[in-house]
C-alpha cells in the first residue's frame, strides 16, 4: 500500500513520460520525413539531369557550326530539365539552370574515339521542415548527370551512272543531288561526313569532315554529273577505307549508298588473252544473229563459223577468236565495264578504267594487236576474285533462297534480260521491268552461259559479255559489303537506297538488301501484291543491320534520305 | 486493491488521452513515410523504364523490345511492393495498382511528312499543314502500356489504340497524317517545346496506394511520376 501523497503523485506520470517521448518521437518522425524528402528530391534531381544531358545530346544536330549546335543543345537540356524538375519542385529553391558540358572521349593513347560526353550538373536547396526548427532551414542537394553520344562518321556513297541522266526534269540525277543536298542538312557539327561518287571508278569527291557544314559538301554534292558506268564494289571499298582512315570505332560508322540499278563495273588483276578460244569476235560473212529480246549487237551480224584471222574493227560478232598476244603477257589491273546494255552476248565492253581516282592510271599491254578500247578481246576471262579479295561468285548463302547454290548467293548463271514484270501504279515509271532469271531456264537466248562452255578458258567468267559483266560486279559487291560489315573494330552499318526507275537495264530484287543486310526481301515497285517477302538468304546476325528503301519514283527520293535521316539521327545519341 | 485498480484506470485513461495525439500521429507518420517511399521507387520505376526505353528507341542492337513480356517484367519486377502485378503467368496484370506508359511523342516536320506522305504531292515540299496534316504537331511514334492500362491514363494523351503495332511503333503514316494520334497534352507549355522532326521519350508511371492511405489521410492516394528524356 503506497502513501496517500505518492498516489497524488504517480497520477499523471504515464502522460508526463508520453509527453516527454513525444518530443523524441516527433522529432524522429521528422527527421524522417524531412530525409525522405530529400531524398524524394534528390532522385528526382538525379532524373532530370540525365533526361537533360540526353536531350543535350540529341539536339546538337540542331546547328551547323559547334558554339550553335552547343547553344542549342543547352536550350534543349534546360526545356528538358525543367519538364523533369519543375521550378519549386517539393519547394526547392534556388531552381538551376543548366550547362552542358561536351567532351570528346579518348582511347587509352589519348585519341578520340568517337564518342561525345556530355555532361550536366545541377544543384537546389531542399527545404526542411521539422530540421527547421532546430535552425536547418535547408539543405543543398546536388546531381549530375552524363550521356554519351555516338558520333558519326558518314559516306555518301552517289551513283553518278549515265542511267542517271533521265530526260524529264528533274533528271533522277538531279533529284538524288537535291536530295542528298537536303539530307546532309540533318546532322550535326560533330559528325563526320564525306561523299564518294562513282561512275566506272570510284571518286573521293569529299573527304570526311566535321567542317562539312561549311557548305564544303554542299558544293561537291551540287558538282556532280552523271555519265558512265556503275562500279559499286570499288565505291563502298572506298568509302570503307576512308572509315577506316578516321579511325573512330565506337563511332556509328555508316556507309548511305544511293544507286539507281545493277552494278556494271568489275576490277580485277585481268589475265591477258594467249590461246585461241570462243568468245564474242569480229564479224565475218553469212552471220545469224544471236537471240536476245530487244538486243542488237551493234546492229551487226554474228557468225558461228570462226573470226577473221585480224583482229581489226569493233563491230560484229564471231567465235573462234585467234591469239595475238605474246604467251608471256601478264595481267593487267583495271575496272571492264558493262558498255550500252545488258546483254547476254557479245555487246560492247567499256574498259578498263581506273577502279578509284586514287588509283594509277591502266597501262594497257604493248604488243599485243589489240585496239585499246577492245578489252573483250583483250581479257582472257574473269579472275575468280576481284582487287579487293572479293570472291567473284558471289557472298556466303546463311538460308535458303531462289540464288543459292553451292554455299553462295551468287549470280553465277543468271540471265538479267528476262522476265518482264509490270505495275498496276501509274507512279511507277517505266511501269515494266526485267527482273532476271536462271539463265538455263531460257535456253536460247544468247550464249546461255556467264562462263567459257569450252575452249582454254573453260569455266571462267567471260569478260565479252555484258550481262556476265553485271552477274560479277553484283557477286562482288554483295561480297565487299559483307566484308565491310564483317570488320569488328568500326561495326559498319551500311544503309542503300534503291531507285528502280532509270534506264532499261533489269532489277535485282535481292541485290541492295543484301548489301544492307537487311533481313527481308521486300517486293519491288514492279511485284504483285501477292508477293511474299523472304528471308534474306544472306542475313548476317551479328553484323550492323541497314535500312533498305527503294521507289520507281525519283520524285521520292527526298523522302526516302529523309526517312534515313530520321533513322541515322534515331541512334545517334 | 480498489486503490490499484483505480491506479490502472487511471493509467488507462492516461494512454487514452497520449494515444489520442500518437495514434493520428503514428497514422499520419505511417502514411505519409509509405507514400514517400513509394514515391520514391515509382520515380526510381519510371527513370529505369525511361532508361530502357532509350535503349530500345535508340539502338537496335540491344534487341529490347519492351512489347514482349519477358523484357516487361524487368520493370515490373522493380516495381515490387507496388502491387503492379499479382501473377507471374500473367504479366502484365489487368488487375493490378500500379502501370507504366512509354511513349514517343515526335514534333512533325518535314521529315516525318516525307516518310509519311508517299507519294508526295506535287507541292510538296514545302510541307506544310495541307499536305501533311500533322505538320508542327506534336504526335505519338510509339506506345507501350506496362500494367493495368485500363486504369489510368497518360496526362499528354493517347493515340488510338488501332494503329499502335504490336511492338508498340506507330507508322510513319499515321505520324504524318493521322490527326487523332497527337499528343494533345504535350508541347505549347505543356511538357517541352521541340524542335521539328525532333522527339522526345516519356515515361508515366502511376501507382494506387489506396491501401496505405490509414484513415484516408490522402485525399488522392495516387502516387505519379513521369519522365522525359
Amino acid at each position: 500500500m503506497l502513501p496517500s501523497s505518492s498516489k497524488k503523485r504517480e497520477r499523471g506520470f504515464a502522460l508526463i513520460v508520453n509527453a516527454a517521448m513525444l518530443v523524441f518521437t516527433v522529432a524522429a518522425v521528422g527527421l524522417a520525413l524531412d530525409v525522405g524528402s530529400i531524398y524524394m528530391i534528390k532522385g528526382r534531381l538525379s532524373a532530370a539531369v540525365d533526361a537533360a544531358a540526353l536531350a543535350a545530346g540529341r539536339s546538337v544536330n540542331l546547328a551547323n557550326t559547334v558554339q550553335a549546335a552547343q547553344t542549342a543543345a543547352t536550350n534543349m537540356a534546360n526545356q528538358f530539365f525543367s519538364a523533369n524538375f519543375p521550378a519549386g519542385y517539393l519547394g526547392t529553391t534556388g531552381s538551376p539552370t543548366v550547362n552542358p558540358t561536351f567532351e570528346q572521349e579518348v582511347d587509352g593513347s589519348g585519341n578520340p574515339d568517337g564518342i561525345l560526353n556530355i555532361t550536366v550538373a545541377a544543384s537546389v536547396n531542399a527545404p526542411t521542415y521539422f530540421m527547421n526548427i532546430f535552425g536547418v532551414r535547408s539543405i543543398p542537394v546536388s546531381a549530375t548527370g552524363t550521356a554519351t553520344r555516338r558520333g558519326l562518321v558518314m559516306l555518301l556513297v552517289l551513283d553518278e551512272s549515265s542511267s542517271m541522266n533521265t530526260a524529264t526534269v528533274p533528271s533522277a540525277c538531279q533529284a538524288m543531288v537535291s536530295a542528298a543536298r537536303n539530307f546532309i542538312t540533318k546532322f550535326s557539327p560533330y559528325d563526320r561526313i564525306g561523299m564518294v561518287k562513282f561512275d566506272m571508278t570510284a571518286h573521293l569527291a569529299y573527304t570526311p569532315s566535321t567542317s562539312y557544314g561549311d557548305g564544303s559538301l554542299d558544293t561537291a554534292i551540287a558538282n556532280i554529273t552523271c555519265g558512265g558506268n556503275t562500279n559499286t564494289t570499288s565505291a563502298l571499298e572506298m568509302a570503307y577505307r576512308q572509315i577506316q582512315a578516321q579511325n573512330l570505332p565506337l563511332a556509328q560508322n555508316t556507309i548511305i549508298l544511293f544507286t539507281d540499278g545493277s552494278p556494271n563495273g568489275i576490277s580485277c588483276d585481268f589475265p591477258l588473252r594467249k590461246q585461241v578460244d570462243t568468245r564474242w569476235g569480229p564479224a565475218v560473212t553469212n552471220p545469224v544473229a544471236p537471240n536476245q529480246p530487244g538486243g542488237s549487237l551493234w546492229n551487226q551480224p554474228y557468225s558461228p563459223n570462226g573470226c577473221p584471222s585480224s583482229n581489226g574493227g569493233n563491230n560484229g560478232a564471231c567465235v573462234n577468236m585467234p591469239a595475238t598476244c605474246p604467251a608471256n603477257g601478264a595481267a593487267v589491273r583495271g575496272t571492264l565495264a558493262q558498255g550500252s546494255n545488258q546483254n547476254s552476248y557479245g555487246g560492247s565492253i567499256n574498259g578498263l578504267y581506273q577502279p578509284m581516282d586514287s588509283d594509277p592510271s591502266v597501262v594497257l599491254p604493248v604488243g599485243c594487236g589489240y585496239q585499246d578500247s577492245n578489252t573483250r578481246q583483250m581479257i582472257a576471262y574473269i579472275p575468280d576474285q576481284d582487287i579487293y579479295g572479293n570472291s567473284t561468285h558471289g557472298v556466303a548463302a546463311t538460308g535458303n533462297g531462289p540464288t543459292v547454290a553451292g554455299g553462295l548467293v551468287t549470280r553465277d548463271t543468271w540471265l538479267y534480260q528476262t522476265i518482264n514484270l509490270c505495275s498496276s501504279d501509274p507512279n511507277v515509271q517505266p511501269s515494266c521491268k526485267n527482273v532476271g532469271d536462271f539463265w538455263n531456264n531460257h535456253g536460247t537466248i544468247g550464249s546461255v552461259s556467264n562462263k567459257f562452255t569450252a575452249g582454254p578458258y573453260n569455266g571462267f567468267f567471260r569478260p565479252d559479255q555484258p550481262n556476265t559483266i553485271v552477274a560479277v560486279s553484283m557477286n562482288t559487291a554483295m561480297a565487299e559489303a559483307n566484308r565491310i560489315r564483317g570488320n569488328a573494330t568500326y561495326h559498319i552499318k551500311i544503309n542503300a537506297i534503291y531507285l528502280t526507275g532509270n534506264g532499261t537495264d533489269a532489277v535485282d530484287r535481292e541485290f541492295l538488301p543484301i548489301i544492307a543486310n537487311f533481313p527481308t526481301i521486300p517486293a519491288l515497285p514492279y511485284d504483285p501484291v501477292t508477293y511474299q517477302a523472304y528471308v534474306n538468304p544472306a542475313f548476317q546476325q551479328n553484323q550492323e543491320q541497314g535500312q533498305y528503301l527503294v521507289t520507281a519514283d525519283r520524285n521520292q527520293l527526298n523522302a526516302l534520305f529523309s526517312q534515313l535521316a530520321s533513322e541515322v539521327l534515331r541512334l545517334s545519341h | 486493491m480498489t486503490r490499484s485498480s483505480r491506479q490502472r484506470g487511471n493509467t488507462f485513461i492516461e494512454f487514452a488521452v497520449v494515444m489520442s495525439f500518437l495514434l493520428p500521429m503514428f497514422a499520419a507518420a505511417y502514411t505519409l513515410g509509405m507514400t514517400l517511399s513509394k514515391g520514391i521507387q515509382v520515380g526510381n520505376v519510371c527513370r529505369d523504364a525511361a532508361v530502357l526505353m532509350v535503349r530500345s528507341n535508340t539502338d537496335p542492337n540491344a534487341n529490347l523490345d519492351l512489347s514482349q513480356t519477358q523484357n516487361q517484367r524487368m520493370l515490373i519486377r522493380a516495381a515490387a511492393g507496388l502491387r503492379m502485378n499479382s501473377d507471374a503467368q500473367n504479366d502484365p496484370d489487368p488487375n493490378g495498382m500500379g502501370v507504366v506508359i512509354l511513349s514517343r511523342v515526335i514534333y512533325v516536320g518535314d521529315n516525318e511528312c516525307s516518310a509519311g506522305v508517299v507519294p508526295a504531292p506535287g507541292n510538296a515540299p514545302p510541307w506544310n499543314a495541307g499536305n501533311c496534316p500533322n505538320y508542327n504537331q506534336y504526335v505519338f511514334g510509339y506506345r507501350i502500356v506496362i500494367g493495368n492500362g485500363s486504369k489510368f491514363s497518360s496526362r499528354i494523351g493517347n493515340p488510338p489504340n488501332a494503329i499502335v503495332q504490336s511492338n508498340g511503333s506507330i507508322s510513319a503514316a499515321d505520324i504524318a497524317k493521322n490527326t487523332f494520334n497527337r499528343a494533345s497534352n504535350f508541347g505549347n507549355g505543356g511538357v517541352v517545346t521541340l524542335q521539328p522532326s525532333t522527339f522526345a521519350l516519356v515515361s508515366e508511371m502511376y501507382a494506387d496506394v489506396s491501401w496505405i492511405n490509414l484513415f484516408s489521410i490522402l485525399q488522392t492516394p495516387i502516387v505519379y511520376a513521369r519522365s522525359v528524356t
